[in-house]
């Protein structure tokens, strides 16, 4: 043990506790387990003091079997203490660009437009009669063709616009999430 | 809390329905507790060039799955500067797994990784469960295996460095009458 600040745990007391932790180890740990990692919110609530203490002694199980675990709460209070970095404006502005703005819809039809569409689509009793319905029928199907086409340039056009931010999603999502905690 | 967190819940309400504006003073308000520590954490690797796409990574995870992940956030339980630390530097070292190469500056090797244990005690000892617990055993891990000071330990812990001495002190008592008793 680094004796500063020891009190009177110094010198031969220091290997003497060394000593006794090695030969204890072993036991102590293939008694413990190695526990799994804590989920992102039980580790920061550990970092800010505010677990209960059932919980704190789960996380510090961890950080006592796990080597990685007092590496990454060594190296996370390192960060929250130290002063913040501001981030360039250039990777502010791609990560904003990850969601996009959501379509706006348009106004709901009123009754008077309701009614008046209901009685031109009213099948044989309404305005149109069947042939006008084999009609539409065909337009419907040209209809779909066309914007079949369109709609693949469209999304092409689309992907091409933010290519960056769609190979981002694809690396994250076809990693299978798990990177997520 | 900073000033700005003032309406956080309010903020994480609009950003979850997939309000872009929200979105937006989401990123700008927080951008630099991500950038801060996925610098800090790939920065000793040399992997400085790859910040921004890890940063990127980061804030993809946030809004991946109808912002699954920062559903998961409950500001009763820790700030919210915090809980984004612990994200991105969670990010940073999957990265650091993925890239990881076989020629590193030594320095740059988390302790962990260097780390020998000392050769086994030929004799098979045998401690009851329970007799140290987890926060004895982490102190004497860390005060020991790791080398820390005493004010190290505690800072890690985050309790006072009387604390650390105190389970220090009684970690030791407890084995030190323990094996006495066996060799009687």
């Amino acid at each position: 043990m680094n004796e500063k600040g020891t009190g009177s745990e110094k010198g031969t007391d220091a290997a003497d506790g060394a000593t006794l932790w090695y030969r204890a180890r072993p036991s102590w740990r293939e008694a413990t387990g190695v526990s799994e990692a804590p989920d992102a919110l039980t580790l920061a609530a550990y970092l800010d003091g505010s677990l209960d203490e059932l919980s704190a002694e789960a996380v510090e199980t961890w950080m006592a079997t796990a080597p990685e675990g007092l590496d990454d709460i060594q190296a996370i209070r390192a960060t929250l203490a130290a002063p913040p970095l501001d981030a360039p404006d250039h990777v502010v502005a791609r990560a904003q660009a990850i969601v996009h703005a959501r379509p706006v819809s348009g106004p709901a039809l009123g009754p008077a437009e309701a009614g008046w569409l209901s009685r031109i689509f009213a099948g044989p009793a309404g305005l149109l009669g069947p042939a006008v319905w084999a009609g539409a029928a065909a337009a419907v199907l040209l209809a779909s063709v066309s914007g079949f086409e369109l709609g693949r340039v469209g999304v092409e056009h689309l992907a091409s616009l933010d290519a960056t931010v769609a190979e981002d999603v694809r690396l994250v999502m076809g990693r299978g999430g798990q990177d997520l905690l | 809390m900073s000033a700005g967190d003032d309406d956080l819940g309010q903020l994480l309400g609009r950003l979850v329905e997939g309000d872009k504006v929200a979105w937006n003073q989401f990123v700008a308000r927080h951008a630099a507790v991500v950038y801060a520590a996925v610098q800090r954490r790939l920065a000793p690797f040399g992997r400085q060039d790859d910040i921004e796409d890890v940063i990127q990574d980061v804030f993809v995870k946030l809004c991946a799955r109808d912002y699954r992940l920062i559903k998961t956030y409950d500001s009763a339980r820790a700030k919210l500067t915090t809980w984004l630390t612990v994200v991105a530097n969670s990010t940073a070292i999957d990265h650091l797994r993925r890239q990881k190469r076989g020629n590193r500056p030594i320095d740059s090797v988390p302790e962990a990784e260097l780390s020998v244990d000392p050769p086994a005690d030929p004799v098979q000892v045998k401690i009851p469960d329970g007799l140290l617990s987890p926060r004895q055993a982490l102190v004497l891990e860390m005060l020991y295996r790791r080398e820390m000071d005493v004010a190290e330990a505690a800072a890690t812990m985050g309790v006072n460095p009387q604390t650390v001495r105190s389970m220090h002190h009684k970690a030791l008592t407890k084995l030190r009458a323990h094996f006495q008793a066996e060799e009687d």
